[in-house]
């Protein structure tokens, strides 16, 4: 793998010698100086194809026009990603090809565009860190961030983007990126945007990636030597702190995006028949929409499920820089993402089933049901120890306890509403199944899901107790099918351990 | 005369018609014939006197009318004129693409299990347990209940709890996944095989798995050509023109299935010529424009399945693999497509890139001793100052070329095929002038001279 980019300093500036001595993995001076006219070249001749011929008409692109974009893309692929030691392209080159999937109105080219800037993505990581076994005995001190070309913009002065970088992403931009997904997938239900809402989903995902391949390794080094600067650095922590957007207003926003798709998909799937009969109406229908759309919807609500785990992620990690005291003024306080999501939830309450049926990462959900549960729980009941303001310590079979206490469900129900309680028991449940299923010899990943004291058994039967104390605490109350089928599964793991 | 005055001592009438005498007929036809010449003369001189009046009158007219015409004849030209700016100045590219579904068969009707056959069930009812849960309501829901537990995700969790996969249910998935014309439905039962083939847990006992049958079968309903797909469409009107031979919705969940299918390698029941097969199905997919917006999935599947081959057997099988799709397909601009879209940048795919271009050049050749040398020799004996040269053709062998080479660097490096290589692109970017007017001269021109200056760069 090619590492690009130089490292900078974290804390002192020591080590100019190891970037000048570079061997061939830490990379942009070896490249600079080796290959310098290989690369120049190289930009040189495959922006040439962009410029070379063609003009763009104003709605329909020449296939010449696209053909020129195609070979642009293919030339760069073959420069940079089949031989061994390809070079990463040049922020000129990113760009262009940024540029394309961002702009053009050919779902070829915003497909070709989309799958380069993604394997581009695999091949040369974004952050790279010179191997910690070299890196002399503190690690700390030598964490490399290479320069690479991000599609993301945070200068502070509006006047520092220049004519070239206009394309570029800054927090508004993401922010609106966002809204517009979410006006054009409503607006495509009759075919005719799709390929603008394709385009506005793909650019979200790529994205989103990018925000990933950044964080991640991030949160790696973070867990082993707890540095907190290099979060800080994230994309996905500059992204949410910009001044630029409002914090809350763009987690909200997320929520809302995400319950359009899912009632979109789920409004497809009662219309399938209309819509094939009437979308071939529809002039310059083109098939392969609506072979892509369902797909891409389906892909970019994933991605957006990993923005919320990884908002999440972040402002744990930032718990615990706090509480060894590494964060300083520069980190502006925000209020967890965790608080805003469970808030809409709760004052929204058509945001809960969408939100529950696509949020996967059980320990997180299972996580955010009990803090749900914890609000309108009185508090006589339970034992809580705070600490640092953080979360509640209760377990979940002690919510199940609580709930098959009729007085404490009779005041829950009154609450929260007889409906969602029921969906949270029944999604608490299979998440809490997931987890104890799937890997039931590590045992449950987050402490706070305390699980090891209490067997599977254990908790099917307090399910079970449960939904039946909810079942009489209002008799007239139909139980939804969620719940009918959590009862089942619970009875089925009950007998078929006995 | 005599005769002529006997007619007329007659009764006129009645004496023609009973016996006229031949002579007389003769006669009277000669007069008649007379007439006739007269008539036909005066009719060719009106005929010619109508025309040239017409023809003044068109005159005329185009006087009269000149302004219109003119302005006519600039929106033409000015149309010509937009037309050439469009293509600039040089002949488009044929679009790549063929027909690889033909008509939808019907799709079998998929059979919903009995939920008190299943393996779950039969536990459940021996206890008490059953009054608290009220199995008589889910009884009475019979297979939506069945529905309603795949959608919401708890059949996983029976299938783990209980460590078994019965064959009925894994049936039952597979075809709502392949064939239900329900989205949610076909994903949620993607979404279960996708967790069921991916479980840590290894003590899962799966009664039925699908095979290269089902696959096949499923293609087959599809539509799929499996004969010879390849009727090039290459013009837009008739690659978007049938909207009935649609590609099937459910393509993208056997797509997606088949990528997980491969990725979990555990358990398979495909041989390798099934698997090599599954890949040729899988790149000729590429090529069908209505699945342009599912490339990045076939790109995973089609990573997937090659990752799936043992060591030892790839070699062997990328070749066959590269035969069979070069065999298969047209060996037009399609080629240059089928080549770029093995675009993975894992080293098996790059292997087989450049295996499936230099399959295609040996076919292009009808090559005899298909060895790299010869190859490029033919390349280079394509004279381009010909004007009976093929520019486009050139144009696809070169493309092809590229790829053959770049991802194999073992033929690469040779200092014969090196030598050779460049000299086929100085053919091509020097001996043709930068004014050669012939469709995809500057197309080929400047494509050589861009791998030139790759070459020469290094």
């Amino acid at each position: 793998m090619q590492y690009l980019g130089y490292e900078i300093k974290v804390g002192k500036m020591i080590s100019r010698r190891r970037k000048r001595g570079g061997e061939a993995s830490a990379s942009a001076s070896a490249v600079g100086c080796r290959n310098i006219n290989g690369l120049n070249g190289l930009e040189d001749n495959t922006l040439a194809m962009l410029e070379f011929s063609s003009f763009r008409t104003s709605n329909t692109l020449s296939q010449d026009y696209i053909d020129d974009r195609l070979t642009f893309l293919e030339a760069v692929r073959s420069a940079s990603l089949i031989p061994d030691n390809g070079v990463p392209p040049t922020k000129k080159m990113y760009e262009a090809i940024f540029g394309i999937l961002k702009d053009e109105s050919s779902l070829e080219l915003i497909m070709a565009s989309y799958q380069l800037l993604h394997d581009l993505e695999k091949c040369f990581p974004r952050v790279c860190f010179p191997e910690l076994a070299n890196a002399s005995s503190n690690p700390l001190d030598v964490m490399g961030v290479d320069e690479a070309w991000s599609p993301f913009y945070f200068g502070r002065l509006e006047e520092e983007m220049s004519t070239t970088s206009s394309l570029l992403i800054d927090p508004l931009a993401f922010h609106s990126l966002i809204e517009e997904v979410a006006q054009v997938s409503c607006r495509s239900k009759a075919g005719v945007l799709e390929l603008q809402s394709i385009r506005a989903m793909l650019l979200l995902q790529y994205l989103l990636v990018v925000i990933e391949a950044d964080f991640l390794p991030r949160t790696n080094i973070f867990q082993e030597c707890m540095n907190w600067v290099l979060l800080r650095n994230s994309v996905l922590n500059m992204l949410l702190g910009s001044r630029k957007i409002i914090h809350k207003a763009l987690i909200k926003d997320c929520l809302q995006l995400m319950s359009e798709m899912f009632a979109q998909e789920s409004e497809i799937h009662e219309n399938v028949e209309e819509n094939e009969s009437s979308a071939h109406l529809v002039e310059g229908y083109d098939p392969a929409f609506s072979l892509a759309f369902p797909e891409v919807q389906m892909s970019s609500r994933a991605s957006l499920m990993k923005l919320f785990c990884m908002m999440m992620e972040l402002d744990s990690f930032r718990c615990v820089a706090d509480q060894h005291g590494l964060t300083s003024r520069e980190d502006c306080v925000r209020t967890p993402a965790a608080d805003i999501i469970l808030d809409e939830l709760i004052y929204k309450p058509y945001l809960l089933t969408p939100f529950l049926q696509i949020f996967d990462k059980d320990n997180m959900l299972l996580k955010l049901i009990m803090q749900y549960f914890q609000k309108y729980i009185p508090k006589s009941s339970v034992r809580t120890r705070r600490s640092n303001g953080s979360v509640d310590n209760t377990t979940f079979d002690g919510i199940l306890k609580c709930l098959s206490n009729s007085t404490t469900a009779k005041s829950i129900i009154k609450k929260v509403g007889i409906n969602v309680v029921q969906l949270l028991v029944a999604h608490a449940f299979k998440a809490y199944l997931s987890l104890s299923l799937d890997q039931p010899a590590e045992g449950l990943p987050d402490a706070a899901v305390n699980v090891k004291d209490t067997s599977l058994i254990e908790v099917c039967k307090l399910t079970i107790s449960a939904i039946t104390c909810i079942r009489e605490v209002d008799k007239d109350a139909r139980l939804l099918l969620m719940l009918e089928e959590a009862l089942f599964t619970a009875a089925t793991i009950i007998s078929f351990n006995q | 005369m005599a005769d002529v005055t006997d007619t007329f001592d007659f009764d006129f009438e009645d004496s023609i018609q009973l016996s006229p005498p031949k002579n007389k007929k003769k006669k009277l036809i000669g007069l008649d014939d007379l007439l006739d010449d007269f008539y036909k003369e005066q009719h060719i001189k009106l005929a010619e006197k109508k025309s040239k009046r017409a023809k003044v009158k068109i005159d005329k007219e185009d006087e009269n009318d000149h302004d219109d015409r003119e302005a006519e004849l600039s929106k033409f030209v000015g149309h010509c004129e937009d037309k050439m700016t469009e293509i600039g100045g040089d002949d488009e590219m044929p679009l790549w693409g063929i027909q690889v579904f033909g008509k939808q068969k019907t799709f079998p009707e998929v059979v919903t299990p009995d939920i008190k056959s299943t393996y779950f069930w039969k536990s459940i009812t021996s206890l008490e347990l059953n009054s608290m849960v009220g199995l008589q309501s889910v009884e009475d829901k019979g297979e939506k209940f069945l529905e309603g537990l795949l959608v919401d995700g708890w059949l996983l969790k029976l299938v783990v709890a209980c460590k078994k996969v019965e064959k009925p249910i894994a049936m039952w998935t597979f075809d709502l996944m392949i064939y239900s014309t329900s989205a949610v439905f076909s994903a949620a039962a993607y979404d279960f095989w996708k967790d069921v083939l991916s479980l840590k847990n290894e003590r899962i006992e799966i009664s039925w798995l699908p095979g290269y049958f089902e696959v096949k079968n499923a293609l087959d309903n599809y539509g799929f050509l499996f004969g010879s797909p390849s009727i090039s469409r290459c013009n837009k009107e008739t690659l978007f023109a049938d909207p009935k031979v649609e590609g099937p919705q459910n393509i993208t969940a056997l797509i997606k299935f088949l990528a997980v299918c491969f990725h979990s390698r555990k358990h398979l029941n495909f041989s390798t010529s099934e698997v090599e097969d599954i890949v040729v199905v899988i790149i000729c997919l590429f090529l069908d424009r209505q699945l342009l917006g599912l490339s990045e999935k076939l790109n995973q599947c089609l990573a997937s399945i090659v990752s799936y081959f043992q060591d030892d057997e790839w070699r062997s099988s990328s070749d066959s693999i590269a035969k069979s799709i070069a065999y298969r397909l047209p060996k037009d601009i399609n080629c240059l497509r089928t080549v770029e879209s093995i675009s993975g940048v894992d080293e098996r795919l790059k292997q087989l890139r450049s295996a499936v271009a230099f399959e295609f050049l040996v076919l292009c050749f009808d090559c005899q001793s298909p060895v790299a040398e010869e190859i490029l020799r033919l390349v280079m004996s394509i004279n381009v100052r010909d004007k009976t040269c093929d520019l486009l053709n050139l144009y696809i062998y070169i493309g092809l070329a590229e790829n053959w080479l770049l991802c194999n660097p073992a033929t690469r490096d040779k200092p014969v095929i090196r030598e050779m290589w460049n000299v086929c692109l100085k053919n091509c970017s020097c001996h043709i002038s930068n004014t050669d007017l012939r469709s995809y001269a500057s197309k080929l021109r400047s494509k050589a001279s861009y791998l030139l200056q790759g070459i020469d760069n290094k």
